[in-house]
Formats: C-alpha cells, structure tokens, sequence
C-alpha cells in the first residue's frame, strides 16, 4: 500500500467472509472509483450494482479471492463498457440513451485533461491515485501485468502534464 | 503541487461530494439469488454435454507432488549442460497472429492482412492471455473465469476442438500465467505464484501434469522462450537476465550476461536475439536487439508507446500499445509486417486456418448438441393449424440438434432466445449448449408439454408458465427431473424454461428466467 496515509484509503480491503460484510464495506468506494473512472454517476451505480450481485451470486468462489474488490470493480467496468457500446449504437440508431449525471472533477483543467485519457488508463489512475492501490495490486485487480500498469500510469502523467503545463 | 498530488487530491474531493444512492443489500442479494436458481436449472438440463472432453483439474500447491506416473522432476543444475528438444509435431510456417484483448480473441491473417474478431462466442468471455499451442490450438486465460470452471483456470483449445479444456487452476491466494509454449513439445511455461514466492513450471498439455522448471532466488519479473533458450529477468531494484534451457536444462551460455543492472523495462521478449524494451527518459521506448553470442547490440528501434512483447516465432516480434506492430528482423534491420489496432496480448500461431472459425470460435464445425435419436414423433396437439405447423417444426429441428436451423428460425421470426442482447443467435445457441444450456434439448421437453392459451391469444409451454395453478405444476413434473423441478418450485411464478408460439404460428420465444 502506497500513496496516502492509513486513513484515508478508501477500502479496507480486509478478507470478508460474509457477504454482507463485504457489500457494506465496499460499495461505496467501488461505486465512486467507478464513477471517476466512467465519469458517469448513473452508469457506475447499476454497474457497481451488477457487479455486486455477480459477487453474491458466485459469492463462494468469490470470497476465497485476495482482493474482492477488486473483481467486483473489473466486472463493474466491463459490465459498463458493454453498456457503453450499447449506449453509441442506439444514439447512432435514434433510440433514446439511458439518463446520465456527469461527474466532473472540480478542476476543470483537470476533469478535461482526465476525460480525454482511454478508459483502461483513467481506470489504472483512479485504482492508483484514489484508491491507493499499489502497482501490483492494479495489475492483479485489472489482470494485467505490472509493467503495463506502470506505462500507463507514466504515459498517462505525461498526458496530463502537457495538457495542464503545456510550457514545461 | 506535483501533478500526482493534485491528481489524487482532486480526485479524493470529487469522490467524497458524490452524491451516490443508498446501499440495498437486498436488491442486491435478490437479483444474485434469482441468477444463482435460474443457473443451476439450465445446467442440469445439459449435464451429459458439459462432461463430455473434460479434464480433470490438476490442483496445484507448493507441497503437492507430480501425478504418479509423470516424468521424474527436471528442477535445472548448474552443471547440466543443454538438451536438444524433444520429438514433436514439426511446425508449420506462421500463418498469423492471435492477439486477445478486451474484445476477445482477435485473429491478424498475414496473408489476407484481415483481422477476424471471435467475440461471436460470448463462451470464451473476456480472454486476458492466449498463446498459441504451436499446432494450431490456443492457450489463454480470462480475465474473469466463466463458470463452472475455477477462477484462473489456464485453458486450452486443441486444433479442431470446440470446447475449451479447464487444464489447471491456481489455488486461493495464487495465480498462474502462461509464458510460452516449448517449441513443438505441447509443453507451457508458466509462472505459479503462491505465498511462497514465484516459480517456473512446465504443463503437459495432452496429459496435464507439472513439473518445476526453476525456481528463481530473486523475485521473477519477466520470461521469454524462443527455441530451447528461455530468458529469464529476475531482481527488484536491479534487474537481471540469465539464460536457461527451456527444456529443464539448466543454465546456458548464450554469450553475455547482464553487466550490472538491465535498464528499466516494460518487456522482454526472445526472437532473432534477446528483446528488450527500453526506457529513453525523454518519454519514448525503444526496442532493443542483443545479439545471442556476442550480446551485441544488433539493433535498436523506436517503439513509441510499446509496452509489451510477445514473441512466438523465430525472428518475429510484436509490440504495441495501443496499436500491436508485428514486424521481422532480419539482418540488423526491422521491417514491419503488419499492425494490428486495438489488440492486447500477442501470440503467433502457425495453423491459423485450423486453430479458429470465425462464427464458431474453433476449429471444426462440429456442434455442442446431441442429436435425440430416441425420440417419439411429436404427437399433435388441439392447437390451430399455424401454431401446430410451427410447433412440429421447431421440434424437428431440436431433436435433430440442428442449431443452425433453429438459429435461422429465430432470426426469421425475431424470436427472443434470452433477456437483454443475445447477439448472433447461433453463436448464442451453441454457447449456451457448451455451458450446459442445450437450448435445442429443453425445446424438445417443453414442446411434449401441455400447453396453455396466453391472453394475446398465443401459446406457451408448458402450461404453467400461463397458469401457475398446481395442477399444472404437477404436470410438468412429469418432464423434469426431481432437481429441476425442486429448484423451480423455490420461486411462486414458474421461470424455468419456456416455448412461445403467437396465434398466427409466429415463434415468439424460448428461454428461461426473468
């Protein structure tokens, strides 16, 4: 664990035997790591929801894995991404998308410069700099390799630099 | 402020003023309890396809011992010398690339230059690593391991084969990653982590057992295997590559060894030399030759964004980030083959017209479904003349496991195969099949049900999806095993499966749940 003092991380990413237990400690920061990740409110409450139910519904094989909340947020985000697509078909085909809130980071240098990265990165940043994970616990969480979460994570900092410090 | 601090702060503010809807354990538990009933109904039907080609696991842990009758454990000694490779299927030339990303798995044609995406076949799920086997067959990973299999599971999907074989899973705690396949052996290097540390082992794919191969006394970072020589990169802050024979022999002598630390990289890979990627510190990667002999630097080329190396054939190389080049090098020059965007993980294999069908996601066109040869014809039933047209026809199709046909039908009618997209509907069938879902065997049940008048004017089967009333639940007792019918009854409302058939003989759906 890298990053940030003790309490402010956001999951404690303790064993949890019981379902319950889990869901109690962790949809709230999933939810919201999601929502940065997204940048979709809306979209990161029912994926954080499916994925919660998948996590209860394979609870047994679930509960014996080292970082639950860690698959929980990879299903929500692949869950989302399909909804995603969907959501590109039906504005192409004039079917009316689902409701959306926006979620803007309060820097609107930053929430622009955040939003222009590919999804797979902004999801290594936020598993990094808001949940505080360190690079192999988002290479496990994302099932990539370690020297991918580092590139993206270098890549991606380089990306906001020229975007928010463009003379340096 | 450093923009990593102002990033992390930023984003800790945005997160903590979100406002977010409130916790409902229940809601979720409930739809969670539903999808866990409705699952186990649908594999029960199925029971007889899903054993059918299945390995058993081999379960693997730091004290087990190899499978009796398994060859005797090749664990390297500094003083072996290296062996020449096995006999084995000789390999053909390389056709093209398998590169698995989060769309699946995606094949490059050389000689087409086409890109051909298998996502048709939702079985295979989000595919983190695939390999090929080296004759014409594909290992990989998902990302998250579909049931029944266990979460981790290292696959394998022979040439020709169309179900996907389960060889080892890792244990609680540990995780397992295919390296690269021991030329023309059907052997996979991998790497088994557990809380000990990390290991390399071997994996007989045609009869799955392990053996160790090494067991580094530094922490393992990166492998590459071309031939018989295996690169391995071993430390944490300082960096180092040693050579081993792949085929348990031991350390080798390929000509140089690492002076000092190997500069930070993103990969390494093995293919008409040792491959790394290397850092520049102005932003940029190269990707770096050494010479096997000299430990010359042979060459050395701007990777851009490259991130990661995979290499499968003899002087081939891939690297990318979000666009994979393949390309060649050939006497101290590279020359680019072709790009692939969007792609992830890169293996090449050599039979690439055998290994993958686009629609089905393997090799033959044999379907996941038994014929039902002892099967009664469909007695009628007092229905109108449409409905009974479509009912027979439906029934000769499944009985006869004719999933095209069945696929076409629905396509015809727009009939709903499944809640939500289902995609193409054949691909769905025989997915569905492959998991223990046969579609075409639960039609044949319902259509000998009896059936019930919907208030559209339409039928269903069996009646008691219409009526719930327990007379007709007694009747479909008849048709399901004691299992099925148990797990039904836990829900007022009858979700298992379900034929419907509009009043102008339209088929308007086949499916279960809610």
């Amino acid at each position: 664990m890298t990053g940030a003092d003790t309490d402010e991380i956001p999951i404690i990413r303790l064993h949890h035997d019981t379902f319950d237990n889990f869901y109690t400690t962790n949809r709230t920061p999933v939810l919201r790591a999601l929502a940065l990740t997204l940048g979709d409110r809306d979209l990161a409450a029912d994926a954080t929801d499916e994925a919660m139910a998948r996590a209860f519904q394979h609870w047994k094989s679930v509960q014996g894995f080292d970082n639950q909340a860690g698959w929980v947020y990879r299903v929500g985000l692949n869950w989302a991404r399909s909804r995603l697509r969907k959501r590109r078909r039906e504005i192409l085909t004039d079917v009316m998308p689902t409701s959306s809130v926006e979620v803007q980071i309060n820097d609107p240098d930053l929430d622009r410069a955040v939003k222009e990265l590919p999804l797979d990165t902004r999801a290594v940043v936020v598993l990094r700099h808001y949940l505080d994970w360190s690079t192999d616990e988002v290479a496990r969480a994302l099932g990539i390799r370690p020297g991918t979460v580092k590139s993206r994570l270098h890549r991606a900092i380089n990306d906001l630099r020229q975007a928010l410090e463009p003379g340096k | 402020m450093k923009i990593e601090d102002r990033l992390r702060q930023e984003l800790h503010d945005t997160a903590e003023h979100l406002l977010v809807r409130p916790d409902d354990l229940e809601r979720v538990m409930r739809i969670g309890r539903r999808r866990k009933r409705l699952t186990t109904a649908g594999g029960l039907a199925g029971s007889l396809v899903a054993v059918v080609g299945v390995i058993a696991l081999a379960s693997l842990g730091p004290e087990t011992t190899p499978p009796v009758g398994t060859a005797p454990s090749t664990l390297p000694s500094p003083s072996t010398t290296a062996t020449t490779a096995p006999p084995g299927p000789s390999l053909a030339e390389s056709k093209g690339v398998v590169a698995a990303g989060p769309a699946g798995i995606s094949l490059l044609d050389f000689a087409s230059g086409e890109a051909t995406v298998l996502a048709s076949d939702p079985g295979y799920e989000t595919i983190s690593w695939a390999l090929s086997d080296g004759a014409g067959g594909l290992v990989f990973v998902h990302e998250i391991t579909p049931l029944p299999w266990e979460q981790g599971s290292i696959m394998w999907l022979p040439a020709g084969a169309t179900d996907p074989v389960p060889l080892i899973a890792p244990g609680l705690g540990e995780r397992m990653i295919p390296v690269d396949m021991i030329d023309g052996a059907l052997t996979l290097i991998f790497t088994y982590e557990h809380r000990d540390g990390s290991e390399l082992r071997t994996l007989d794919l045609q009869n799955p057992s392990t053996e160790p191969l090494l067991t580094p006394t530094e922490p393992l970072q990166a492998v590459a295997v071309d031939g018989e020589v295996m690169a391995v990169v071993t430390g944490t802050d300082c960096l180092q590559v040693d050579f081993y024979n792949a085929f348990g022999g031991g350390p080798i002598d390929v000509g140089f060894q690492s002076a000092g630390c190997l500069p930070p990289t993103n990969g390494i890979g093995m293919a008409g030399g040792f491959l790394y990627s290397l850092e520049t510190g102005a932003g940029t990667t190269e990707l770096v030759v050494r010479h096997l002999g000299t430990g010359a630097t042979v060459d050395a080329i701007d990777a851009g964004n490259a991130w990661q190396i995979s290499v499968g054939a003899d002087g081939v190389v891939a690297f990318g980030g979000e666009t994979v080049t393949v390309g060649r090098f050939s006497e101290g020059t590279f020359e680019e083959l072709h790009q692939l965007p969007a792609a992830g993980t890169i293996a090449l294999t050599s039979q690439l017209s055998v290994a993958a069908a686009a629609t089905l996601g393997s090799g033959d066109a044999s379907l996941p479904c038994l014929p039902m040869t002892d099967l009664p014809p469909l007695a009628p039933q007092n229905l109108p003349p449409e409905v009974e047209l479509t009912r027979q026809k439906l029934y000769n199709l499944a009985a006869s496991c004719d999933l095209t046909g069945l696929a076409e039908a629905a396509a015809e009618n727009g009939t709903s195969l499944g809640f939500g997209e289902i995609g193409d509907p054949l691909a769905y069938l025989i997915a569905n099949a492959r998991r223990g879902f046969d579609v075409a065997n639960w039609i044949t049940r319902m259509l000998n049900a009896e059936p019930a008048q919907r208030e559209d004017g339409g039928y269903a089967w069996p009646a008691v999806f219409v009526t719930g009333s327990e007379a007709d639940w007694e009747a479909v007792s008849g048709i399901l095993t004691a299992a099925e019918y148990e797990q039904l009854r836990q829900t007022d409302d009858y979700l298992g499966f379900r034929v419907g058939i509009d009043g102008d003989g339209r088929w308007g759906f086949a499916l279960a749940g809610d």
